[in-house]
């Protein structure tokens, strides 16, 4: 029944949404569809040439398609449960929203409904990703409908699992500190310790994870037992993804793949029972719910007496620099890394940056290996960084720049009644964010030019494109949110994927894709003088978005509904 | 000190604010009262330069707010009525970051801070991060802050709101003091015992228009009640006819 409640009011809320101002609304969908089965389409082509390709080796074909298929399938899942705990972090103890319902007789329902929002928000890639990876399937190696119904439900199942497993690991964890509470009061104990502890665990994880899929030789891994055999064998495929729940929507995958449907029974009613049991578990954890709720408002575990500070040893702010447009900085800095959704995020992120950059090693590598024409596979590599690099700081600036106008609704009255131009604000939000981006996006490059081993000229036009990209990205990011403020919420993420948002998300992509199409071009020996073009005209650009911010700035108005 | 002159400002086809004058003196507390909805927080905003007027003009020390804010907003101290601060920063934090925008040097800062948290009873609170502050020390370090630069006018959007009662009573102390140094307040409250107790004038708004503007005796004597009619009898009178 409250979930009937639930269900009813978000439904409210999206008609209201599209009763108010119709037609921006009515064409912000529309224009969001249309971007949705964009992506979708793009997806669909890529995974298409890639199976046909594969379909047609015999040798390889189901060795080849069960492996793409089980690292597939791990990756979704493991992005899954990563965000699902991201989202889920604060939606279940944090969340001031759900508070009506945890006051209700009804508060058990939290963690199912933490579960529920998580798994609606996990539904972009299945659209997205899964289901044109599966029509792809379809249209190359013949899946049949059943076949293909039941492979939708399999990975519907798996990604539910995958979200049950992360609130599940988020109530243990959450039970497990409100039970060694006395623990946490001793003077000896540090969270931070207790935090450092449980990130080395999972870099240590993560760390057996990423050796046992990729250390091995894809050639060896698919010759290993089977050279004079007339198919590729998929023993050790099989073995080395045993241990991952994506196994079994995998398994379901390759049965009817091999012509088998009668294969496919088993493992999905393996996975159906594993959502079932997890959701069991779930069920259980929640009757405790409360309690840990309940302590887990205190912030840091318990609750503590104010102390008089020896006011001898002030605070200073700003730390680090001086002035309004210190003090500005300081600001941005604090709410950055101080927020744990915007540190998770970032570090989510980051981390998946990081280990697209670490696999250039591992295909470098194979590239040596195999004497494939090493120069060539580098120069697409180079490019393929630029498209990646462009999408991440896409991300970060549709996440942190695009609405950082727009996310200070509530507080804007701080800055916007003190006695300073926004213009000021403008331009310190632009070098605040332009540095933290230039900073990271330029770590990632340098690590690209050492993996991939760049001569000193190619790494400097690389690395000169990175930065002016980023730099060029965060002032068009800023100046877009500034021209387009919408107060009507604070979440980033709804922010982003309005109107504008979409329309800067097209930009970037399409900036990110002729930057590196002009590389590559250089690269295999064509003129300088397109891409010189390119940067001259992107660091106008950068001068023009961050020097002059738009005129509406001035007219900004706050608070309007608050 | 502050000259608001046929302010009008409109949201769309809605009028929140409908040709509104009035002034509020050196050493003066003038009080805004009204109903729900009658464009008193609008009104606020207007002078604490959030909002633009779609017509009309207001002026703070001869300069216009709208051709001159940053003069115009060096010398003003505004409390919201929800003060929403960054859910991440301290309450000292955020008194260094609101007095920093304002240019007051860091050692004067340092000292005026000391002294406004043991003023308020906030001492020993400030390091603790705002999104554990109640509704009340929320409001308090909001009124710290537009206290620290030492404002010639105060700009209060319900200033008692959440505050406990010693509180409540030190607030209206200091903003009392505040005036008697010859600072100007504008006060925006539902609370009319307040406005009653520390107002030398109260204006009445409704509909997004002036009503009534005067003393308490001015105001009585237009409600054509007796000299010790109470506030909240004068305002039925004037506001709900």
């Amino acid at each position: 029944m409250i979930f009937g409640t639930i269900l009813r009011y978000h439904l409210f809320r999206t008609g209201r949404y599209f009763a108010r101002h119709s037609f921006a609304r009515l064409f912000t969908a529309a224009m969001f569809m249309l971007v949705f089965f964009g992506v979708g389409y793009a997806v669909y082509r890529f995974f298409l040439n890639g199976f046909m390709f594969m379909s047609l080796d015999t040798y390889l074909r189901e060795a080849l398609f069960l492996y793409s298929s089980e690292l597939f399938l791990f990756i979704v899942t493991a992005l899954v449960f990563v965000s699902s705990i991201i989202s889920s972090l604060l939606g279940l103890f944090r969340a001031e929203r759900d508070q009506w319902i945890v006051a209700s007789p009804r508060f058990g329902i939290v963690p199912l409904y933490v579960s529920a929002r998580a798994f609606a928000s996990s539904a972009w890639p299945f659209f997205i990703i899964a289901l044109p990876a599966l029509f792809a399937i379809r249209n190359s190696f013949g899946l049949s409908g059943a076949g293909m119904a039941l492979s939708i439900a399999a990975i519907a199942l798996l990604v539910a699992f995958a979200v049950l497993c992360a609130v599940i690991f988020l109530m243990i964890v959450s039970y497990a500190l409100a039970a060694i509470e006395w623990i946490l009061r001793a003077p000896f104990v540090r969270l931070g310790w207790i935090i450092a502890i449980g990130s080395l665990a999972l870099v240590v994880g993560g760390a057996w994870v990423s050796v046992r899929l990729s250390s091995t030789d894809v050639v060896e891994l698919f010759r290993a037992r089977t050279e004079n055999a007339a198919f590729a064998g998929t023993e050790a495929i099989r073995e080395k993804f045993a241990v991952f729940p994506s196994h079994l929507a995998a398994g379901v995958l390759a049965a009817y793949e091999a012509g088998d449907p009668a294969g496919a029974v088993v493992p999905f009613l393996r996975l159906l029972c594993s959502v079932l049991a997890a959701g069991v578990l779930l069920y259980i954890l929640s009757r405790w719910y409360l309690p840990v709720w309940q302590k887990l408002q205190e912030g840091r575990f318990h609750a503590e007496p104010a102390v008089l500070r020896d006011v001898s040893d002030p605070v200073r702010f700003p730390r680090y620099f001086t002035g309004q447009t210190g003090a500005l900085f300081e600001k941005e800095w604090l709410t950055l890394v101080r927020t744990p959704r915007n540190a998770l995020w970032l570090g989510f992120m980051l981390l998946l940056w990081m280990v697209q950059a670490g696999l250039n090693a591992y295909i470098r590598h194979s590239l040596v290996k195999y004497r494939v024409n090493l120069e060539e596979a580098v120069h697409i590599l180079e490019a393929l960084q630029v498209v990646v690099a462009v999408y991440f700081m896409s991300a970060f600036i549709l996440r942190f720049v695009f609405p950082a106008f727009s996310i200070e609704r509530k507080t804007a009255w701080i800055v916007a009644s003190a006695p300073l131009d926004l213009a000021r604000v403008y331009r310190a939000k632009f070098m605040f964010y332009a540095i933290v981006f230039l900073l990271i996006g330029g770590g990632v490059a340098a690590m690209n030019i050492a993996v991939l081993d760049l001569p000193l000229a190619e790494a400097a036009l690389f690395f000169s494109l990175i930065f002016v990209a980023i730099a060029f990205l965060t002032a068009l990011g800023l100046a877009i949110g500034a021209l387009f403020p919408n107060f009507e919420t604070d979440d980033p993420e709804i922010l982003s994927t309005s109107m504008p948002g979409l329309g800067l998300t097209v930009l970037c992509l399409a900036y990110g894709a002729l930057g590196a199409g002009l590389l590559y071009e250089v690269l295999g020996g064509a003129s300088l003088v397109p891409l010189a073009e390119f940067l001259a005209a992107s660091l106008l650009g950068i001068c023009v978005f961050a020097g002059f911010p738009p005129r509406s700035l001035q007219r900004m108005e706050f608070g309007v509904d608050n | 000190m502050l000259l608001v002159q046929g302010i009008t400002k409109r949201f769309g086809q809605k009028i929140a604010v409908k040709d509104v004058s009035f002034e509020v003196r050196p050493g003066e507390i003038f009080a805004l009262i009204g109903p729900n909805g009658s464009g008193k927080t609008t009104m606020v905003k207007l002078i604490a330069g959030l909002l633009h007027p779609t017509s009309g003009d207001i002026q703070i020390f001869g300069r216009s707010v709208t051709k001159d804010p940053v003069a115009t907003k060096s010398v003003v101290g505004y409390i919201p009525d929800e003060p929403a601060v960054w859910a991440a920063m301290t309450g000292e934090e955020f008194l260094h970051f609101t007095g920093a925008l304002y240019g007051v040097p860091e050692r004067e800062r340092l000292m005026r801070i000391r002294k406004l948290l043991t003023t308020f009873r906030l001492a020993g609170l400030e390091q603790e991060y705002f999104e554990d502050y109640s509704r009340g020390n929320k409001q308090k370090f909001a009124i710290l802050a537009a206290l620290l630069h030492k404002p010639k006018l105060l700009l209060i959007d319900e200033p008692i709101v959440g505050l406990d009662p010693t509180s409540a009573e030190i607030a209206k102390r200091e903003f009392s003091a505040f005036a008697k140094r010859g600072g100007a307040v504008l006060l925006v409250t539902h609370t009319l015992p307040v406005a009653e107790e520390i107002a030398a004038r109260i204006g009445i708004l409704k509909e997004g228009t002036l009503v009534a503007i005067g003393t308490m005796g001015e105001l009585r004597r237009r409600a054509r009640l007796g000299p010790k009619a109470p506030l909240d009898a004068v305002y039925r009178k004037l506001a709900e006819r």
